[in-house]
């Protein structure tokens, strides 16, 4: 007790901040420049693996001891490992940037922490947390659980400093801070929304070893990222919708604002500053948990892809490092072709890393490059362009079957409605009919705007994605078609509704930015096949996914604040299981406002052939379609969907998205607001 | 007092509606009163008579269905006048998950107020308070007497012109009774407005300046303690230990004087002096308590800051009795009664010494209202209160 009394004393002093401060720094500087030396070390760029197989037996061959293996199990690995990582990292280009970065990150909490006075009582969780995680994690039958406490343990005390930081910036003396603190503190400290915190937390931490390590790289990489990112939505939406309408609710319940309302704190700042307090838990907690899904992204792709003998080097010994030598004599050689053919072209270093970087990828294994080109990366996707239509013939066949329908319904008027409405089935159906193609027949598809790629300098592969659909989808039909992409022809095979995608070269682009596609279906294939509309794209890559996962991360922020302020609103006039399910049907609606608007188009009040209203249909369509036209755009946004398909979320697509949900989660705020100021607090009818 | 009075109600009522938006409860039925600066003002009346009905209107978390109602001069939704309020409702509703000390920040801050006043005043507080020492436990853990006491301090925290108590000392045992008595005569004395609602008489006899006795939502009496509760039929006489014989004697004066019914008894040492007394021997053989202490200091920014201590020290030594350096200030003797003649004749025969007598104003219900409230206090009063035992009969 006196030691701890003595220790507490001791972390906290001056002195004590001062000398550890410096001495997390110079470990820092130290780490930073071991890696740097390692990573440039040029014997290391000669083909030896970067980082340990995570098998048992190490490339040698030799099995390690007992001791060895205990070793290995505990957090030395974690250290290994992220040292691992970061030496190949480093090895890219940027990758200095980015570990200096990351591990400044860290370097920063700890010192966070030490100015706090809490540098030992961190570093004793921290001990003792791995020091019981590690002999579990040593023991075969709980090295799972063990593994699980190893990554927990750094997770949770990431959110404990996040949160001691949080909980200082929120300390000044203004009503609005003080609400937004105590959000915090209820959520900490009520067992609810700790249940929450520590699932995501243990979750986490669990998936990683679910990724069995049997299939290729990229679909493992895939499904960590879309496991990680869901799970991280979807538990921070349910905490939120809860945390949001038991903090206002509650409150309200067990009168506990009265003492709040009735000191000098406007309404505005009530509500707002619940809100803030929701939602800067939910960015800690976003934080922690896409800095482990980063991390561990990062981890796994440093690992062995398939046709890999270890990270970028392929089983006949090819390296596809840019820094390679191998590499960099074929980029010799295709310099001086080029200028040979080319006298004025301009040797530059950067035309050479360019250069380099494309070589680089030719010689990666199929799994890796994949990987690098299809999931972590930022890729936009081109539809083909819509058929040229001719006017005058869809006039003269609109006019027929507007005459048809008269000549049908003796009773019935010309209106514009039902002129609109013939003309909308018309041209759905001519795009479809451009999109179908029948047994040996062909079609052809042109993708315009791709100059861009071409020019680009700093592009990758392109990828066409396809899903084919005939008839009623059966399910053990394969179909054969041929893609002639101008004038390259490739067969390829697929089952029905399944999407696939195809490596293209960026060559196969004309000058005018365009490709063709030809699309011939074999005259084996039982139906006349189509695509669907989403069924047919081509995909560009624009840059690495790192830039994207932040902002997919802040998107799914955004989309949490909407949740916070329709639950919180809420929550202000009913009750909490009330609010609960009305923030559970908005946030329902919202998400599901494309499917509605995809229903809403069959669900129609008035049936034309027996001339009837649907008077409920009427009622429902009145609902339904001005939600699914307000949150069509919401329900669009797809971020998660983004990462995993690695498509680009631009910066202009996130700041439009922050415009629209941040403008409906005013509004909501706003609502709140309202309620909120009209109620008598002392009547609770609520319960 | 030409001055604009603090609240002012006029025609005050309030009709609560259920969910149909039918009459359900006339809690308030059109009060005209108004509260004074520097007065402690009494709202008094029995269960469900309107006194938190009426709190709350003032407070702004009812809204009034008529009448009118100033607080400050304004109205009471007004965010500005609440800088000036502290509150503490009927009973105490605090973040289970926050501990004391984070409790009174909380709601320092939502005064505003910097760092280094509050870190000053929440000490004070809990010092006042007596809940130093358990200041690091979450509020959940807290018995109801010891949340009754952050509410006190929370209602303090901002050293409120005007200070609403509704029901103080429910759930405190009698030093924390004594000491929310002892709080709101001290701040009396510091010019602060304040309101005291209590369903028990003897709650506000001894403190307040002017009360109003509330029935169904009515106003039944208004007036000083004094006027409201002034007996001109019965006296009580309190005296050291008499002799059979000076008790005879006694009788006899009173029967030459015709007053049949009266009789001379022995008068008891009050409960609440008993347990004080156990109490203050306790604490100072340092017996440790992990309950509420008893109280330390009175916050001094609560004293005015400078000047305030000495203030109040000389306005104590003023009254203290030499004889009874235990006995506190507050019991200052109300006229016993009019018949000074008798009286007089009667302080003859004994000696009117120490002890001084705690509650001489004694009461002849002459409402049936004030009757209820005497021995009203029935099965929720949580202490047998020692004021009641030795009132003349
Ligand atoms: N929210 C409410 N809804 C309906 N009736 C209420 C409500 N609050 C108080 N009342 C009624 O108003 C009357 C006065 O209550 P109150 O002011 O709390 O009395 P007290 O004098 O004991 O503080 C009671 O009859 C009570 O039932
Ligand atoms: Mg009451």
């Amino acid at each position: 007790m006196n030691l701890f009394a003595r220790l507490n004393v001791l972390q906290q002093g001056r002195r004590f901040k001062w000398i550890a401060s410096a001495v997390l720094v110079s470990v820092w500087l130290l780490a930073m420049g071991w890696l740097w030396v390692t990573a440039n070390r040029p014997d290391a760029a000669a083909g030896q693996p970067v980082v340990a197989s995570q098998s048992g037996t190490d490339q040698a061959g030799v099995t390690p001891g007992p001791f060895a293996r205990f070793v290995d199990a505990g957090p030395m690995t974690l250290v290994k490992v992220g040292a691992e990582t970061a030496v190949a990292t480093m090895r890219t280009p940027e990758g200095t940037a980015v570990v200096a970065a990351v591990s400044f990150g860290f370097v920063a909490g700890g010192l966070l922490v030490i100015w706090l006075g809490l540098g030992l009582s961190y570093l004793a969780i921290l001990l003792v947390g791995w020091g019981v995680a590690w002999p579990l994690a040593a023991w075969p039958p709980t090295a799972r659980l063990g593994q699980v406490l190893l990554g927990a343990v750094p997770l949770t005390l990431a959110f404990l400093v996040l949160m001691q930081a949080l909980r200082l910036a929120l300390g000044a003396p203004i009503p609005l801070f003080a609400v937004a603190k105590n959000v915090l503190i209820e959520a900490v400290r009520m067992k609810v929304s700790l249940v929450f915190i520590v699932m995501l937390i243990l979750m986490m931490a669990l998936v990683p070893g679910m990724l069995t390590e049997d299939q290729p790289l990229r679909y493992r990489v895939q499904q960590w990222l879309s496991y990680g990112v869901g799970l991280s939505y979807t538990v921070l939406a349910l905490l939120t919708l809860f945390l949001s309408a038991a903090t206002v609710a509650f409150e309200q319940r067990d009168r506990v604002i009265w003492q709040t309302m009735t000191k000098p704190v406007p309404h505005w700042q009530y509500v707002l500053g619940k809100w803030v307090g929701v939602m800067s838990l939910n960015a800690v907690l976003l934080a922690v948990s896409s800095t482990g899904v980063f991390l561990f992204t990062e981890y796994l792709s440093h690992q062995r892809a398939r046709g890999e003998t270890a990270y970028l080097v392929r089983e006949d010994g090819r390296r596809s490092h840019p820094d390679d030598p191998n590499v960099r004599q074929v980029v010799d050689i295709r310099m001086n072709e080029v200028k040979q053919r080319i006298p004025a072209f301009k040797d530059t270093p950067e035309r050479r890393e360019i250069m380099a970087r494309q070589v680089a990828a030719e010689f990666m294994s199929e799994d890796r490059r994949i990987l690098e080109n299809q999931v972590l990366s930022a890729r936009v996707g081109v539809r083909p362009d819509p058929p040229i239509l001719d006017e005058e013939a869809i006039k003269k066949e609109l006019d027929e079957r507007v005459a048809q329908v008269l000549a049908d319904n003796p009773g019935m008027r010309e209106t514009r409605s039902m002129r609109k409405a013939q003309e909308k089935e018309l041209l759905t159906q001519v795009f479809d009919q451009a999109r179908s193609i029948a047994p040996g027949g062909r079609q052809i598809f042109v993708f315009s705007g791709l100059g861009e790629v071409k020019k680009a300098v700093n592009r990758g592969e392109l990828t066409l994605r396809y899903k084919i659909n005939a008839g009623s989808n059966n399910p053990s039909a394969i179909y054969k078609v041929m893609f002639v992409i101008s004038g390259y022809p490739r067969e390829v095979t697929s089952a029905l509704k399944v999407m696939n995608s195809m490596s293209i070269e960026p060559e196969v682009i004309d000058d005018e930015g365009k490709l063709v596609l030809e699309v011939h279906s074999h005259p084996d294939n039982g139906l006349t096949m189509s695509f669907p509309p989403d069924g047919l794209e081509v995909l560009y890559r624009v840059g690495g996914y790192e830039a994207n996962f932040f902002r997919v991360m802040t998107t799914i922020w955004i989309k949490l604040g909407f949740i916070a302020a329709v639950a919180i609103a809420a929550a202000t006039f009913l009750n909490f299981p009330v609010a609960c399910l009305v923030a559970v049907t908005v946030l329902f609606a919202a998400e599901s406002a494309g499917f509605l608007k995809e229903s809403l188009e069959v669900f129609v009040s008035y049936d034309e052939s027996t001339k009837t209203t649907n008077y409920v249909a009427v009622v429902v369509r009145a609902i339904a379609v001005p939600v699914s036209a307000a949150f069509e755009r919401y329900a669009d946004l797809k971020p998660g969907t983004s990462l995993v398909e690695g498509r680009l979320l631009g910066w202009p697509t996130m700041i439009q998205a922050a415009g629209l949900i941040g403008a409906w989660t005013l509004g909501a705020l706003t609502l709140g607001w309202a309620a909120f100021r009209r109620r008598e607090l002392a009547i609770y009818s609520g319960n | 007092m030409s001055e604009a009075p603090i609240v002012l109600s006029q025609g005050l009522t309030k009709l609560f509606k259920d969910f149909w938006l039918r009459d359900r409860a006339r809690a308030v039925d059109g009060i005209n009163f108004e509260v004074r600066r520097g007065e402690v003002f009494g709202l008094l009346g029995p269960n469900g008579s309107g006194k938190s009905t009426t709190i709350k209107m003032i407070l702004g978390l009812l809204r009034k269905t008529s009448g009118r109602l100033a607080v400050f001069g304004k109205s009471p939704q007004d965010v500005s006048i609440k800088k000036r309020i502290g509150y503490l409702p009927e009973e105490s509703y605090l973040y289970p998950f926050l501990n004391a000390r984070e409790t009174l920040d909380y709601y320092a801050k939502l005064f505003q107020l910097d760092g280094a006043v509050r870190r000053r005043r929440i000490d004070e507080l809990l010092d006042m308070v007596g809940l130093s020492n358990v200041q690091h436990r979450q509020v959940r853990e807290y018995s109801k007497g010891m949340q009754r006491r952050i509410g006190i301090a929370q209602a303090l925290i901002n050293d409120p012109e005007l200070l609403i108590l509704d029901e103080p000392t429910t759930g405190l045992d009698p030093i924390g009774n004594r000491q929310v008595k002892d709080l709101i005569d001290m701040l009396g004395r510091r010019g602060k407005t304040i309101i005291l609602s209590s369903h028990l008489l003897s709650d506000v006899e001894d403190c307040v300046d002017r009360l109003v006795i509330l029935y169904g939502g009515k106003i039944r009496a208004e007036g000083t303690c004094d006027s409201l509760l002034e007996s001109r039929e019965k006296v009580v006489l309190e005296t050291d230990a008499l002799d059979p014989q000076t008790i005879g004697e006694i009788n006899g004066v009173l029967e030459r004087h015709a007053r049949s019914h009266a009789r001379v008894s022995r008068p008891r040492q009050r409960l609440e002096d008993l347990f004080i007394g156990l109490v203050e021997k306790a604490q100072s053989d340092r017996v440790a308590t992990s309950g509420a202490q008893h109280g330390g200091r009175t916050a001094s920014f609560l004293e005015g800051e400078a000047g305030g201590a000495a203030l109040i020290e000389n306005l104590v030594e003023a009254n203290q009795q030499p004889a009874m350096p235990a006995d506190r200030p507050r019991e200052a003797m109300k006229p016993a009664g009019p018949d000074q003649s008798l009286l007089s004749s009667l302080s003859a025969a004994t000696k009117p010494a120490a002890p001084a007598p705690e509650n001489t104003g004694a009461v002849e219900p002459d409402q049936s209202v004030i009757g209820s409230l005497l021995d009203g206090a029935g099965p929720d009063k949580p202490k047998s209160d020692g004021a009641t035992e030795n009132r003349g009969r």
